[in-house]
């Protein structure tokens, strides 16, 4: 798990300058965490809920993916997504789609209230996409915040 | 491939009631479970740990689970149902067996994940979950497992409900399903094209081979011909479903005809 960690945060350098990488708490000591990214980057800072969903905020539009451990660890590989369509308004907490994998399928839980505004259409092709967020392809849905202050409220 | 598939068929029938949940990450002292002879060579081989009906097996190994069910298809996999099944080989000496086993390339570990796909492909039961005390095996659509003889001498537990049930009607019958869309999973309603619920499915899956959504449920005698277009409801949206004859993936087990 620290190894993934550090090898996210090692990633997470080579895709762009920035904001430091808020991992959450309980995967790492924060005082690890720090000394890991220090000086690395992330385009904009990702922050993670309690269910594993992950997002990325840039001028009020989020972009919402999952993390590597529900993809790697609880999930296994994805062979299917479903989202909810462009235009559904989601409260924070509301399911807006679900991944599956062989053995189980797992439901996706919007981190933030807004709408949604795009939602990735190549992973119906290919589901198991959603391993790469943060790093590109993975996103699942693209929505506009109807509180862009909110991402302060999820814990790192 | 088809040897390890032909003795867990054997058996299927003759499990005790497993929980309908198939296997949960090992989350209390492992001491309480228990472990077969393979227990060690599971760990030394990268097995990934799970409580599955009261004992420690793998789910897995290092493969992940699409590969280890693929790799079974088209080479061979080595399952561990000592928890089950008597070998008649001395407990100290199987590890020993195992390792003999595993040294033929074609062959490699695999866990309950791959078990539990691969027979859903074959259109094996799961008892506990497909079959259980509350159905006859005219239900479960295996009057195949009874004889001629059995059922003229009337002789085994449960005769005089069964081999009515074999000349005449039964009420439901487990039947294979697909669909599209999301997968059908246990416990998912199984509903008539008017939206009526008529049964629930008892297993399903993705099936890695197909690349379909493989199911087996219950529904009346009525609905239980091959062809027939039903619903099902997957997390409340209903998917077309149709019935569909099982094994979904052929099966070539060795005989040794």
């Amino acid at each position: 798990m620290v190894i993934m960690r550090a090898v996210l945060c090692s990633l997470c350098a080579v895709l762009a300058p920035a904001a430091p990488c808020l991992l959450r708490a309980w995967q790492l000591g924060a005082g690890v965490i720090r000394t890991l990214c220090m000086g690395l980057a992330l385009l904009s800072v990702c922050k993670f809920t309690e269910k594993h969903e992950c997002v990325t905020t840039e001028n009020g539009v989020g972009t919402v993916g999952i993390s590597n451990f529900a993809q790697e660890e609880a999930l296994g590989n994805v062979v299917y997504c479903s989202l909810l369509e462009v235009g559904t308004k989601l409260n924070k907490q509301d399911a807006f789609g679900a991944l599956e994998s062989v053995k189980a399928a797992s439901e996706l839980y919007s981190p933030l209230s807004g709408e949604v505004s795009e939602i990735n259409e190549a992973l119906s092709e290919n589901p198991g996409l959603v391993s790469k967020f943060c790093y590109e392809d993975g996103w699942l849905i693209k929505m506009t915040l109807s509180n862009p202050s909110a991402l302060d409220e999820i814990s790192s | 491939m088809q040897r390890a598939v032909s003795v867990v068929a054997h058996l299927g029938f003759r499990l005790q009631a497993f929980s309908p949940d198939l296997y949960r990450p090992l989350s209390f002292a492992q001491d309480v479970l228990r472990r077969t002879p393979l227990y060690d060579f599971h760990l030394v081989h990268g097995g990934k740990m799970v409580e599955f009906a009261g004992w420690s097996l793998p789910v897995q190994y290092r493969d992940s689970h699409t590969d280890s069910h693929l790799h079974t298809r088209q080479h061979c996999s080595l399952f561990d149902v000592s928890h089950m099944l008597q070998i008649s080989v001395p407990a100290a000496g199987a590890v020993h067996l195992a390792t003999a086993l595993l040294e033929n390339p074609e062959v490699k570990l695999a866990g309950l994940a791959a078990r539990d796909s691969l027979r859903l492909e074959a259109g094996l039961c799961l008892y506990g979950t497909d079959i259980d005390e509350h159905t006859t095996p005219v239900e479960g659509s295996l009057s195949w497992t009874l004889g001629k003889r059995r059922r003229a001498a009337m002789d085994f537990p449960g005769a005089k409900v069964i081999v009515p049930q074999l000349k005449g009607k039964v009420q439901r019958r487990r039947v294979g399903l697909m669909c599209e869309g999301a997968p059908m999973r246990a416990h998912s309603p199984i509903l008539n094209m008017e939206g009526t619920m008529i049964g629930t499915v008892t297993s399903g899956c993705p099936s890695p081979s197909l690349k379909k959504n493989v199911a087996m449920g219950y529904v009346p005698c009525e609905y239980s011909r091959p062809g027939t277009k039903l619903m099902v409801e997957v997390r409340r949206k209903q998917q077309m479903a149709v019935v569909s004859k099982m094994p979904f993936v052929p099966t070539n087990y060795y005989t040794l005809k």
